[in-house]
């Protein structure tokens, strides 16, 4: 059994690699004082001396060498302490490892050669997996379906790659190598769809982004706790509204002659549309039934972290004499600022993953020139008309950008903010 | 007599309420007027509906909409499959969204991080849409029921909602103290562990219960048999692509015909729906917290 070491935590020591590399750690060095440090830019090999911050008896490191309040010498190892498991080199490879310090007291029980570190490694996992063998097995089933749906498919891809032959399966079909890109770059609708996917989602993040913010701030004025509470239940409501509804309850609405629009329009003298044959709506119509239905869930999130700032800034602003626009500038908008810039970077991220389910169901021929996407391109290609390499390269381009995309955006924030995925 | 204790806002921010509580009250109009229509004309006659009549409540109150509903077969197919996919698909998901999700929040667990990080990164990148395809028809899903419930049965979110509840709930120390016990981790899930987690239970359930009733679209790519279709598919047949759901009924005239098939369309939506929007208000407060608990740590 292996208490939190509270000291570490004391002595600064990140969070990175989790308290459970620490415990491991101690328990493969029971007799040699250790502990992690953030002071992690010393060099290999070398020593300093630190103030040890353990409390007495927390664990073996403070009974031996280490007296509290006392300095000792930490020594970074000549290299790795000892050398990790494939399955935790990943981990403990990286920027945590700089972390590996070992404390030696003045008889220096420091270095282990990599083979018994290697060892000692395996005796505390290998006797933790087989004291709780049980955990393996539960997420056997979960891992298999992760493999099989998840990670197969991906290998799959390389279909891309190759011309499909249904007698031949995949891996015994002939390699093309970028034959099918090349066809998809070169076709004209190639520019048709990345246009429209592209604006599309531009438009829905340019009105839908700032749309739940501004719900959640004028919520936050409310004071009136049942007025706010029903509010939220009724923005929130649509969101449970499944996709398939969502698209009925739109051509019924925009139906050319019965659709309620079109007869509200007849009341006016107007000439009745008909909005989904009409290519020029389709995007409005899609970005804004999109909001109706998404806006009063993005709210929450928004208002719990303006539930989140410290009530004692409104006081001060309030004796300091500040308007309630004054307070939502200086206080709100600063309050909700990572909440929003993490929504930003998803949102930014997946511009290119714009939805099938949703666009698929609103397309009819007449609007097509601007509702064709590459996802609903994807099926189109793909299922209905067997042309299953090319769609997955078409897929596989698109999985690929949207990865890029991601990764991008998100170090981009983390360099401009602090505010990032990972 | 006292004082008046408040101290009456300027004003300058009396208006600025004002503007909120109109333009609240104006989205509140907004989201809730296409669903009160769609109610009110479900319960209007045919010919009312027909001809554009209704605009707020319903005109000529009838049921007919309704009733027409019990004499299509297809449709009571759909409900009676979509009843099916949801509590086996939700029971499924959930029983394996716990078995991994539990192992995950556990310190003694090693290799987790990294287990972490192969299901997380299925959230950045995925094989795409034919390649799953291919694995669905391989394994010879393809028409089946299995098609709905298992190649989509765990959300990585929901993994991370479950696991940071059981971070956060499960301390480390009590399963330690069972393990003293002499109990098992089999024992200690099932004794402890569920009836400790009743509320992210809950959420799971939720959650897989709303997103299967809801999905039409591994339906649609996996599906060929009408009667193995739910409810969303049969409403898309009948609703987008305007399929008469009035059925054969020789003896009526063609313009009554034309009217109820209308009609129908606005019944059908309040029924598929209502299951969802009726516990949508008790359960709204666990979805709230689900996403918050996934937003905290994600």
């Amino acid at each position: 059994m292996h208490v939190q070491p509270e000291c570490e935590k004391k002595s600064g020591a990140t969070a990175i690699g989790g308290a459970f590399h620490k415990a491991a750690l101690l328990e493969s060095y029971p007799y040699v004082p250790f502990t992690l440090l953030s002071a992690k830019n010393l060099p290999h090999n070398t020593s300093k001396s630190l103030k040890c911050r353990c409390t007495q008896g927390m664990y073996p490191s403070c009974r031996n060498g280490c007296t509290p309040g006392k300095r000792c010498t930490f020594r970074r190892l000549p290299e790795k302490p000892y050398t990790v498991g494939e399955e935790e080199s990943a981990v403990m490879n990286g920027s945590n490892m700089q972390e590996g310090w070992l404390l030696s007291n003045v008889t220096g029980i420091s270095q282990r050669s990599q083979h018994q570190g290697k060892e000692r490694f395996w005796n505390v996992h290998g006797k933790r997996m087989r004291k709780h063998w049980q955990l393996y097995l539960f997420v056997l089933v979960p891992v298999l379906y992760f493999i099989l749906f998840k990670y197969y498919p991906m290998i799959n891809s390389v279909l891309a790659f190759k011309d499909y032959n249904v007698t031949k399966g995949i891996w015994g079909s002939d390699w093309v190598g970028m034959k099918h890109f090349r066809l998809f770059f070169e076709n004209p609708i190639f520019w048709t769809l990345v246009k429209n996917t592209l604006i599309i989602s531009v438009y829905q993040l340019v009105v839908g982004f700032p749309i739940p913010i501004l719900l959640a701030l004028s919520l936050n004025e409310i004071r009136n706790g049942r007025f706010k509470r029903f509010i939220q239940l009724v923005t929130f409501a649509p969101y449970f509204i499944s996709t398939v509804v969502i698209v009925s309850m739109i051509m019924l609405f925009l139906a050319p002659r019965l659709g309620f629009v079109n007869v509200a329009l007849g009341h006016l003298g107007l000439e009745g549309v008909n909005f989904l044959g009409e290519p020029g709506m389709f995007r409005s119509i899609h970005v804004w039934s999109d909001i109706w239905q998404n806006a009063g869930y993005s709210t929450v999130i928004y208002l719990a972290a303006l539930a989140g700032v410290d009530p004692m800034l409104y006081e001060a602003a309030k004796v300091d004499g500040a308007s309630r626009l004054q307070k939502i500038i200086h206080i709100d908008l600063p309050g909700i600022l990572p909440t929003a810039t993490i929504i930003l970077i998803l949102n930014v991220g997946s511009i290119m993953a714009l939805g099938f389910e949703k666009i698929y169901l609103l397309q009819n021929p007449l609007n097509l020139e601007t509702s064709e996407i590459i996802s609903t391109y994807v099926y189109k290609a793909g299922l209905l008309n067997a042309n299953y390499s090319f769609a997955t390269a078409v897929g596989l381009f698109n999985s690929v950008i949207n990865l890029l995309l991601l990764v991008f955006v998100n170090t981009l924030a983390k360099r401009l903010s602090n505010n990032s995925l990972w | 007599m006292a004082k008046a204790a408040k101290i009456k806002e300027p004003l300058s921010d009396r208006l600025f309420l004002g503007v909120v509580y109109t333009v609240l009250i104006l989205i509140m109009v907004v989201v809730m007027y296409p669903l009160i229509y769609i109610i009110s004309s479900s319960f209007s006659s045919p010919a009312a509906v027909a001809s554009g009549k209704v605009w707020l409540w319903p005109v000529e109150f009838s049921l007919k909409g309704y009733a027409g509903l019990l004499h299509n077969p297809q449709i009571l197919t759909g409900y009676g499959n979509s009843i099916f996919y949801t509590v086996a698909g939700t029971l499924i998901s959930v029983t394996l969204t716990i078995l991994l999700a539990y192992p995950l929040s556990r310190k003694s667990f090693s290799g987790g991080r990294t287990l972490m990080m192969f299901i997380t990164f299925t959230m950045l990148f995925n094989g795409g849409l034919i390649p799953t395809y291919m694995v669905v028809k391989e394994l010879g899903f393809i028409d089946t029921r299995w098609a709905l419930l298992i190649p989509n049965a765990i959300w990585v979110w929901q993994v991370i909602i479950a696991r940071t509840f059981f971070q956060s709930s499960i301390p480390d120390e009590l399963a330690e103290a069972s393990e003293i016990d002499g109990a098992s981790d089999a024992r200690f899930v099932w004794s402890i562990v569920l009836p400790l987690s009743k509320p992210v239970i809950a959420v799971l359930m939720l959650m897989y219960a709303v997103g299967q009733w809801n999905a039409y679209f591994d339906a649609l790519i996996y599906l060929k048999s009408d009667n193995l279709y739910p409810l969303q598919l049969v409403l898309r047949s009948i609703i987008i692509l305007n399929n008469n759901a009035a059925g054969p009924m020789d003896a009526m005239k063609l313009v009554e015909r034309q009217q109820l098939a209308e009609l129908l369309k606005y019944s059908l939506i309040v029924v598929s729906t209502l299951p969802v929007l009726i516990i949508y208000p008790f359960v709204q407060r666990h979805f709230v917290q689900g996403m918050l608990i996934g937003s905290v740590k994600g």
